[in-house]
């Protein structure tokens, strides 16, 4: 209960996934960068990011859902919104094979693991403020 | 969230690192041998080249795994059965294994019939090895392990970062 008090109105939860799905997509760029010379190898890719403007963004419709046990209609609630990895398909116009032997790109695996590394930092900072905001609240800001 | 978890983007990187290290002494054995036109067993050296295969991270859970019979937990209400847990939906992600094999394309002949490995019409059978090729060989195999430094560094950040929230 206490819980659900403190820090269900913060973006706590949100910062939670983020910070679960930067951690996966780290996992999965290292195993893109792992197989750069694997032949046949095709590369993964973290969903997360499109999911979330889906349930943030107003352009899809959503059903409410006021009992736990209603069915999900249209997008997902933030709550249940969840990173997975998702293998890339080849593609009908592109080069299916970036280094030769399979679709890894060295450059863009390298761009986004710097990336991914900077979303982490940034997911960090604003976590430790939220609990930094709580602890002010409940100490109080006076001497 | 389990502390395995945190570390297999370090398990992924490493053997990144251990494939492109065996690469790396496959081509100095094919460099050292370009010459060689006698091995143990009397034939010329045959060229070795690195064939890589994705395969699941290496951890113990993974061995493990394959080890036990375990059941499968789809639902978290279920009981773990056979000691190994894992949950249907877990993601595919994959580490890399490298494996040495033989070149089995035909041997170099040099016409030098002083030789003592010379054969009746005075050619000698040199190795199957293109000097050029493990050149670029090898820088390709370089590129490829620093980029895999590259990943283990930043994993690394990210789980210091971590400890700092």
């Amino acid at each position: 209960m206490l819980k659900v008090f403190l820090f269900n109105g913060t973006k706590i939860p949100l910062l939670e996934k983020a910070l679960d799905a930067y951690s996966l997509r780290q996992r999965v760029l290292a195993s893109n960068i792992a197989n750069i010379t694997t032949i046949g190898y095709r590369r993964m890719d973290v969903n997360f990011e499109e999911e979330l403007r889906k349930s943030l963004g107003g352009e899809f419709i959503k059903g409410l859902r006021t009992d736990e046990k209603h069915f999900q209609i249209g997008a997902k609630e933030i709550g249940e919104v969840n990173a997975e990895v998702v293998q890339e398909k080849p593609a009908f116009n592109s080069d299916p094979l970036a280094s030769g032997v399979n679709n890894v790109d060295i450059d863009y695996e390298m761009a986004e693991l710097a990336k991914n590394q900077i979303r982490y930092k940034l997911a960090v900072k604003l976590i430790s403020e939220s609990f930094r905001g709580i602890q002010k609240a409940i100490k109080g800001g006076g001497v | 969230m389990k502390i395995e978890k945190i570390f297999a983007s370090f398990n992924i990187s490493a053997m990144g690192l251990s494939a492109q290290r065996k690469r790396m002494t496959a081509i100095a054995e094919n460099i050292a041998n370009v010459e060689t036109t006698r091995t143990e067993n009397g034939t010329p050296y045959k060229r070795k080249i690195v064939v890589m295969r994705a395969s699941p991270e290496g951890s113990f859970q993974v061995a493990l795994r394959n080890e036990t019979i375990g059941l499968k937990i789809t639902d978290e209400k279920h009981f773990s059965v056979g000691g190994v847990e894992f949950f249907e939906d877990e993601a595919p992600i994959s580490g890399v294994r490298a494996e040495i094999v033989e070149d089995d394309s035909p041997e170099r002949l040099v016409y030098n019939p002083e030789h003592p490995d010379a054969d009746e019409n005075g050619y000698v059978h040199m190795p199957n090895v293109n000097i050029i090729v493990e050149m670029v060989d090898m820088i390709s195999a370089t590129r490829a392990y620093e980029a895999n430094v590259t990943a283990f560094n930043a994993s690394k950040n990210i789980a210091k970062d971590a400890l700092e929230i």
